[in-house]
Formats: structure tokens, C-alpha cells, sequence
């Protein structure tokens, strides 16, 4: 079971970002894997075979914590170029928790989501 | 910055090497851009917690603090501009025809779901290494991470993998990283490795090249002896040969590392692995660069000695030119940048030899003190045999076994490069590009066929060199914006 470590370390206040349609709550610069495996989620996805699967290198090489994300732009942000915002698959232990994000488990053919 | 944009020098990775070569070239007067994944420098080495979090004992230590005043150095640097979060999948020479001063590379980068571009006269890759993947039982299990993640995690982010670690494998970063969990309260199950004690008495022999890095050493005993203190079971000659759990890791079956005698099982939550390092080549190689495999780092590239490739206008520094650590790769990044400096005209041969002086002289000793470690903490080529077993996943990406690739190989005698058995059997056609499965998938040819590893042809590295959304590739060679669905409008 992931925790955050307390001892010597200051945060700004939580946010939350959902996964899978869950709360999950996060302090901004979190990145979205590490975020996930402090609330005990270690399967992100579950591959071809239906197996769960989770991060493995936590430094975007192995591709394995890959999740599909969506954003709301800050309105009237100047890279507001897609206000409705669409899934993309990205790399959770490179991509930041925010306010608005989304995030849900890549369908592989077969599969079905790991839930939370 | 905006896509398009010029600079003298374009260094990719913000790591030790990254940083050096970024204070030393701008200090010679380059512009210079720097271009990293993460949203601060440092690399994995100097990872730093993100804005906003305090941490009391960051990187704390003697054996960091050239570190800390390198990553200080090179954050105050005015004219350096950092691309965060960007991912460079590409190096293009830019057009043959152009002007000697208009020489030089397209650096391609997708960044936030957008692909941008820069143009460069010079480009540095100091993208660094990974912990080289090793297949065994259950290592696609949720928990099971490389050792480095787990550290990364718990330096950068404060998050504990889990609360019950074992740490396997063969180097000793196991050790470091096995100190920093306990000192930020985790527990600690175990830390196994596959040399037997012996072994390592052996190799710790040659004393000369180890007074090189004598703080190293001493670091490494330091965590050695707080890991005793916590009572924390240490053993040698013995491996993590399964892991073993339902939806995520439960616990591992560890054996004795000649796989004879009985087995036994530890409870744990996570697992970090690490034998050895691999250099992260494949952009450098991408352009055609020439480089040799080594043993102990991988494909690592060829230079001469201001670290230029075969590759007119491309760099390299740090770990591309041999797995050797955080020190080493700061230095490699000094003489690069001014190897650099002395092409686009900004020193003279002279200076540039001159200067380059007293960095070379102490990278050399650095990295005669690396070899003695490389060869300390390579695994036995028995343990890694031993450890793929034929339902093994050999690339985990598409999922295919130990066992598959042997049947592919049985089937047809004229397979003999990583490459064709891609072909074959998708091995290496995920989105980790084959970085994750190379190797092993080369050793297992080369056991088949009675060849050495470094005989067996590797992927053959392309760009991109990871995988980005086509759409933002057509958005940006048309310039068109995508819509709201992701696509081209």
C-alpha cells in the first residue's frame, strides 16, 4: 500500500482529479502515477491479456503506467485551443494532477477497466 | 517558447551532464535551450520535489552537494531557456543544401499533446540511462517497479511505493535506495542480491581505481551500515525469482542465485529491481550516429574527444558515453560544451584544449572507478537465464513470452537480429519502442544461435523515438489546429 511520506515534507493544499470517474484527491505538482499510488491504486490499466497493470520505471521509459487523460483549459487561457477538451493517451508519471483533469484506464481489446 | 524557434545549442535531458554543458556553453557566450520531460532540471539523480513542496532533506549529504550547487548554478542562468515537459522524438540534419553557418538539426519535441520544433546549429543529448529491464516471473505485476522509480517516487513526489519494500537485484544503488526508505519510515523486507560475497570482496580488491571515488564508497557503506542497524535482511548470492500476487504483488519467491535448493517467499507490497543501468541512446542512434555495445551501459556512442559523434553538429555527454555516474556525466557536459564552444567559433582550439584539461584528467579517474563498479554489479549471465522462464513476458508490451520468442526461434534457424524476431512475433513493437525488451530479447537469440550479446543486431532505432499521437504531427506539419475530438480539423 503506496502512502505519502509526512515526515519533513510541506504540501499546498489538495486538490482532486478523477480516475475512472473517481475522486481521487492530489496536491498540485503530484504526478498523476504517483498521486494514484499514494491513494493505493497500483493497477492502471489492464493489458491485452486482462492482467492489471501499473508504472514500472516512474521516469517515461517503460510506457507501462500509459492512461488516457482529459483537461478543461483555464478559460481564457491562451492555449485554450480545445475548450472541450479530448482523451489522449499520455504517460501518468509525466503528466501533472490538476483541477479539471481526467483521467481513465486505456481500453485494450478485451479488456475491461481496472475500476478503482 | 514558441515552435520554430532557433538557438546556437540545443541540449537534450536535464540531468548532471545537461546541466553542465548548459552553465559551461553559456558561459562561453551560446545561446542555449534546454530541453528536458520533467517540469524541473535535475534529472533522475538531482530529481527535485515539485513547486510548492518543502523538503526538509532533499539530496541531503556530503556525497550531493556538487550536485545541489551544479542544479543552483544552472537555475540562476538568465539566458538559459528551459523547455519543461517537452519529449524530443526526433533529430533531423536541416536541409543539405543550406549555408555553412545555417547548418545544423531540427530538435522535434511533443509537448502537451503538441508536437513543436526547434532548430539548432549544435545539439548535446545527455539523455542518460535506465535501469536495464530484467525478465522474470510476475515482473508485470502492479508493485514490481524498478528500484530507481521507487526512489524517484519517494525523493521527488514523498510517496512510499508501498509499505512493505523488497529491493533485488545486483547494484549498489539497492543500498542507497534501500536508506532513503527506511529513513523516510518504510519498511524494508529485504535486500537481495545475486553476487555472492565473495565475488564482491574480489572485485573490491583492485583499490587503486576505487581512491577515485572515494566518497562514493563511503556513501555506499554509510547506507550499508544503517541497513544493518535496521535489521533489514541483506542477502547475497541469492535472487528474486518470482513475484507472486493476484492483482498486484503479494510477495516474491526468493532463491539462492544458482537456483539450487529450496525457495522461500516474503510478504511485500512492491518491489524494486535493478541490475545494472542501460544508456538511453536511441535518439543519438536515431540519426545514424555510430555506437558500440558494452556490456555494462549498453549501446553507447561512439565520439571523439570532446565527446562529437560521427554525426556533424550532434554531442553527446554523461552516461551515452559509458554508464559512470552523476559526477562523471557533469564533466563529460563541461568538455562537450566546450568541445561545442570551439566549433561554433566561441573559443579557440587552443583555450578549448586548454580548458578542457583538468575536467578530462578527473572524468578519466571517475571512470576507471565506474568499470571496477560496472563490473562489481553486472549479473551473472546464468542468473539472467535462469530468471526468464518460459512464461516469462519478454516485452511487456505486447505481451509476448520468453517461451514464444524460443518457439519462433525453433522454428526458423535463420533468425538472428532483434529486428526480424520483431517481425516474428511482435517483441519490441510497443510503445516503450523496444526499450524495455532489447536486450533480453537479443540475449535469448544469442543463446540459441551460440553468439555473444554484443553479436546480435539490436532494433534498429528510428524516429520518433517515442510514440506520439499522429494527429499532432499532422497538426503541426500543416499548421493546423487540432479540434475538439483530437483530430485535424
Amino acid at each position: 500500500m503506496g502512502f505519502r511520506v509526512n515526515s519533513g515534507t510541506t504540501r499546498p493544499e489538495p486538490i482532486t482529479f478523477k480516475f475512472n470517474g473517481a475522486a481521487i484527491e492530489a496536491y498540485p505538482g503530484e504526478t498523476v502515477a504517483a498521486a494514484l499510488i499514494a491513494s493505493d491504486i497500483r493497477a492502471f490499466r489492464r493489458d491485452l491479456g486482462g492482467r492489471l497493470r501499473g508504472p514500472y520505471c516512474n521516469m517515461g521509459t517503460c510506457f507501462d503506467c500509459v492512461l488516457e487523460m482529459r483537461a478543461e483549459e483555464p478559460a481564457g487561457a491562451e492555449s485554450a485551443r480545445h475548450p472541450e477538451g479530448f482523451w489522449r493517451t499520455v504517460r501518468a508519471c509525466l503528466t501533472q494532477v490538476r483541477v479539471g483533469l481526467e483521467v481513465r484506464s486505456r481500453e485494450a481489446p478485451g479488456s475491461k477497466d481496472p475500476g478503482t | 517558447m514558441m515552435p520554430g524557434e532557433t538557438c546556437e545549442l540545443a541540449i537534450v535531458g536535464g540531468g548532471p551532464a545537461g546541466l553542465s554543458a548548459a552553465v559551461m556553453a553559456s558561459e562561453c557566450g551560446m545561446d542555449v535551450c534546454l530541453v528536458d520531460e520533467q517540469p524541473r532540471l535535475g534529472g533522475q539523480i538531482y530529481r527535485q520535489p515539485p513547486v510548492g513542496f518543502g523538503v526538509d532533506a532533499w539530496l541531503a549529504g556530503k556525497i550531493y552537494r556538487r550536485g545541489r550547487a551544479l542544479l543552483q548554478r544552472a537555475e540562476r542562468l538568465a539566458s538559459l531557456r528551459h523547455l519543461a515537459q517537452a519529449t524530443v522524438w526526433g533529430l533531423f540534419p536541416s536541409e543539405p543544401a543550406a549555408a555553412a553557418d545555417e547548418a545544423g538539426h531540427h530538435v522535434l519535441f511533443e509537448r502537451d499533446g503538441e508536437v513543436g520544433r526547434l532548430k539548432a546549429r549544435h545539439v548535446l543529448v545527455a539523455t542518460g540511462c535506465y535501469e536495464m529491464p530484467v525478465p522474470f516471473p510476475g515482473w508485470h505485476l502492479p508493485g514490481v517497479m524498478s528500484a530507481g522509480g521507487i526512489q524517484t517516487l519517494l525523493k521527488s513526489q514523498r510517496i512510499a511505493a508501498g509499505r512493505n519494500v523488497v529491493l533485488a537485484g545486483s547494484h549498489p544503488l539497492l543500498l542507497i535506495a534501500a536508506d532513503q526508505l527506511l529513513q523516510a519510515g518504510v519498511r524494508v523486507s529485504a535486500v537481495v542480491f545475486s553476487q555472492s560475497m565473495p565475488v564482491i570482496a574480489r572485485a573490491l580488491r583492485s583499490p587503486a581505481p576505487l581512491l577515485g571515488a572515494f566518497g562514493q564508497l563511503l556513501h555506499a557503506a554509510s547506507c550499508l551500515r544503517r541497513i544493518r542497524r535496521a535489521r533489514v535482511p541483506l542477502l547475497f548470492g541469492h535472487a528474486v525469482a518470482e513475484a507472486i500476487g493476484s492483482d498486484a504483488v503479494e510477495a516474491v519467491r526468493v532463491s539462492r542465485s544458482d537456483f539450487h535448493g529450496a525457495s522461500r517467499l516474503i510478504a511485500c507490497d512492491a518491489v524494486g529491481i535493478c541490475y545494472g543501468f542501460l544508456v538511453s541512446s536511441e535518439l543519438a542512434r536515431q540519426t545514424g550516429a555510430q555506437s558500440t555495445w558494452e556490456p555494462a551501459s549498453g549501446w553507447v556512442v561512439k565520439t571523439d574527444a570532446f565527446l562529437r559523434t560521427s554525426v556533424p553538429g550532434l554531442s553527446v555527454a554523461g552516461e551515452l558515453i559509458g554508464v559512470a555516474g552523476a559526477e562523471a556525466a557533469a564533466l563529460s557536459g563541461e568538455i562537450a560544451a566546450l568541445g561545442i564552444a570551439r566549433d561554433l567559433g566561441r573559443l579557440s582550439a587552443g583555450e578549448a584544449a586548454m580548458r578542457s584539461r583538468a575536467p578530462r584528467r578527473r572524468l578519466g579517474r571517475m571512470r576507471r572507478f565506474a568499470a571496477v563498479l560496472n563490473e562489481l554489479s553486472r549479473p551473472a549471465p546464468q542468473v539472467l537465464h535462469h530468471l526468464a522462464t518460459p512464461a516469462t513476458f519478454l516485452c511487456r508490451c505486447e505481451e509476448v513470452t520468453v517461451g514464444a520468442l524460443g518457439d519462433a526461434l525453433r522454428a526458423d534457424p535463420t533468425v538472428g537480429s532483434a529486428s526480424v524476431a520483431k517481425l516474428l512475433t511482435r517483441v519490441g513493437m510497443g510503445m516503450c519502442q523496444g526499450r524495455m525488451c532489447e536486450t533480453a530479447v537479443r540475449r535469448l537469440i544469442g543463446e540459441y544461435r551460440g553468439q555473444a550479446l554484443e553479436d546480435i543486431e539490436g532494433y534498429a532505432p528510428r524516429a520518433p523515438v517515442k510514440p506520439i499521437p499522429l494527429a499532432a504531427l499532422a497538426a503541426q506539419a500543416t499548421g493546423t489546429p487540432l479540434d475538439p475530438r483530437g483530430r485535424v480539423a
